[in-house]
């Protein structure tokens, strides 16, 4: 166990730079997952980290020494790759056992361990086996018995659970979480998906194109998001964005939204009589009671799930078209489709013009139009 | 799914077609071995000996030197294949995972030297083994067999080598390999199947060649080959067929041992170089 300095990472692939002046502590222990869509450096500053592909400048200290020059066999670490990355040639013990092989453990000693880390994943009877006669699942504990069996200083992941299915996924999920939990290995794990980045993480590192646009625990990354990318990535379905103009009136600072009087922060006193974007969460929308100031929508679309609906719409000359929504793979109809999350409907709603309102605690996030910070 | 009668008759008539065509050579070549010479143009022709000549092959042994050349096939066949696998590992595995922007016109440049005609190389080849003292050695042959290998094994190696993820070799360097160990620990071993394909390929271009063999060994009966020396049969008013032909037969032997061995490899190699 190791804590964990990167400092002003570069990496530059001819003219192209994939990562910018990358700098994060990471406390010995924490997990801390890298998201952001594809193309954003979050795979390559994980190989950089596990010593797979050089660094253009800056610098890595793992436990208090500067790994930066070192081979990847020199930095006590284990990686699970996105495809396992089983050695097809060997069984399952042979796998799980290799890095000790490799680092001079009597062979008794690798038995005992290999044993016990297959006890702790439930892939005792799998041993004798070779890759091929696994299942996804089952070559993912492998891949996991490989990282654990050699109580690696750190744990790094790559996208570990993005080829199993969706129900295998929550389990594989809870199930890595709880073996970091139990021990206590510093990991660090790659996902594009904000989901398993959410349930995961002690802290959130987002990315795009190469830049950490913030790092933070799960809750602060959705409800103070340092601006309208970090908003529009973290949260499912994705934050709507609205144009709306800062006024006053008797009972205090407010942003007009298509008619939708939205409360905001009084940091935004310097906006007055300005547009600013307006963040609001689908599931801070719901029907708009009384004669209360509403949004009057028609649904493009109603999504019933039973316990709640999402009710696509949407609303000319406010929305805001951004470049998060292209890359959010959660915005279901891409750009200029707004969502509200409703929950005990009742009625249905499809055909006619409903009203939405803002949920009396709900939140409002502002944010600057021309650089897409947070004002607050 | 259950194959109907008629599909059946069709599916094992065309295996057995093919079979014939394919085989037919190799039965007539035992049929002629087994024949004395005056009976191989009889009309109509004999399909099955009706006097085998087994003396024939008894003749073989005690009247040529075909131990002595098969011998001689053998030394340079492994040793062409396996000096040229040697370069051919080397080469296709960094032309596969060490993408530089000269390495494609390397790799192209590697590819179309094998597609010079054997003839043209042969002047070359010929001036550089007789400044190297090699004329009439069997190294001569060895070297230049390797040249007409290399190339093509490369390409062969490469193709098999980009079909296995190079997340396996970056597991081997965490779990504490080298990047040389990395390749023979991880990568060689799970590339068994194409190494083998690809040997058996050069053991085979090697096995059969004749022209390199007949420019650089004619002058050293010593150092004859299996082809060459089967060629000195044929006589200038008469040829021994049936001689010919039984040592044609001793000659292929060796290669169709080798693909009953190797064909389990040689199935699985082809399909794992064909796709990720």
């Amino acid at each position: 166990m190791a804590d964990i300095q990167i400092q002003n990472l570069n990496k530059r692939y001819g003219s192209f730079q994939a990562l910018h002046d990358m700098s994060l502590d990471v406390k010995d222990g924490e997990f801390i997952v890298f998201v952001g869509p594809s193309g954003c450096g979050k795979s390559t500053a994980l190989k950089i980290l596990a010593g797979l592909e050089a660094a253009s400048t800056g610098s890595i200290i793992i436990g208090g020494e500067d790994v930066t020059e070192l081979a990847p066999a020199k930095r006590d670490i284990a990686m699970v790759f996105q495809n396992y990355a089983l050695y097809p040639h060997l069984t399952v013990r042979q796998n799980i056992g290799f890095g000790l092989m490799m680092r001079g453990t009597d062979k008794k000693q690798i038995n005992q361990r290999v044993e016990r880390a297959a006890q702790a994943l439930e892939i005792s009877d799998l041993l004798e086996r070779r890759p091929k006669a696994l299942s996804g699942g089952q070559r993912q504990r492998v891949a996991l018995g490989r990282a654990i069996v050699r109580e690696p200083q750190v744990f790094l992941m790559d996208e570990p659970l993005s080829n199993l299915d969706a129900a295998l996924r929550v389990q594989m999920r809870a199930e890595i979480t709880a073996l970091q939990r139990r021990i206590g290995v510093t990991t660090i794990y790659v996902t594009h998906d904000q989901t398993e980045a959410m349930t995961m993480a002690d802290r959130i590192v987002i990315m795009r194109k190469g830049v950490v646009q913030q790092i933070g625990s799960p809750d602060a990354l959705f409800n103070r998001p340092a601006n309208m990318f970090v908003a529009g990535f973290i949260g499912s379905p994705a934050m709507n964005f609205l144009r709306g103009k800062v006024q006053r009136d008797d009972r205090g600072l407010f942003a007009d939204a298509g008619g939708l009087r939205l409360p905001v922060v009084e940091a935004a006193a310097s906006y007055l009589g300005k547009t600013v974007i307006c963040g609001i969460r689908p599931e801070s929308l719901d029907l708009a009671r009384g004669d209360a100031p509403a949004l009057e929508i028609t649904p493009t679309l109603v999504e019933s799930l039973g316990t709640e609906a999402y009710v696509h719409f949407k609303l000319p000359g406010q929305q805001v078209a951004t470049a998060v929504a292209g890359e959010h793979e959660h915005q279901p109809l891409g750009n200029g489709t707004l969502i509200a999350r409703l929950y005990d409907v009742g009625t249905p709603l499809s055909g006619g013009t409903i009203r939405l309102g803002l949920k009396p605690q709900a939140s409002v996030h502002l944010f600057d139009p021309a650089t897409e910070q947070a004002i607050s | 799914m259950k194959r109907k009668l008629w599909q059946s008759i069709l599916l094992y008539a065309t295996v057995i077609v093919a079979c014939a065509v394919v085989l037919f050579p190799v039965y007539w070549m035992v049929v002629t071995s087994l024949q004395p010479p005056g009976s191989l143009r009889a009309y109509p022709p004999h399909f099955l000996p009706p006097d085998p000549q087994w003396q024939t092959y008894i003749r073989l042994f005690i009247e040529t030197d075909i131990l002595r050349w098969m011998a001689n096939s053998a030394i340079v066949a492994v040793t062409a294949t396996g000096i040229s696998m040697v370069a051919a590992v080397l080469a296709g595995y960094s032309l596969s995972r060490y993408q530089t922007k000269s390495s494609e016109n390397v790799g192209l440049f590697i590819l179309m030297s094998k597609m010079l005609p054997a003839t043209m190389l042969i002047i070359p080849l010929f001036g550089i083994m007789r400044s190297l003292g090699l004329m009439g050695s069997l190294w001569s042959l060895i070297f230049a067999h390797a040249t007409a290998i290399v190339p093509f094994a490369t390409w062969m190696l490469k193709g098999y080598f980009d079909s296995i993820p190079n997340e396996l070799e970056q597991a081997a360097q965490v779990d504490g390999c080298t990047p040389w160990g990395a390749l023979f620990r991880v990568i060689l071993p799970v590339a068994a199947p194409g190494l083998a394909a690809t040997s058996l390929y050069g053991f085979v271009l090697s096995w059969a060649d004749y022209l390199f063999a007949r420019t650089f060994l004619a002058n050293n009966a010593d150092s004859w080959t299996v082809n060459l020396g089967i060629a000195t049969f044929k006589g200038e008013y008469q040829t021994d067929w049936n001689l010919v032909m039984a040592a044609s037969l001793l000659a292929a032997l060796p290669i169709m041992i080798a693909y009953l061995f190797l064909q389990r490899f040689l199935v699985g190699g082809m399909t794992a170089g064909a796709g990720k």
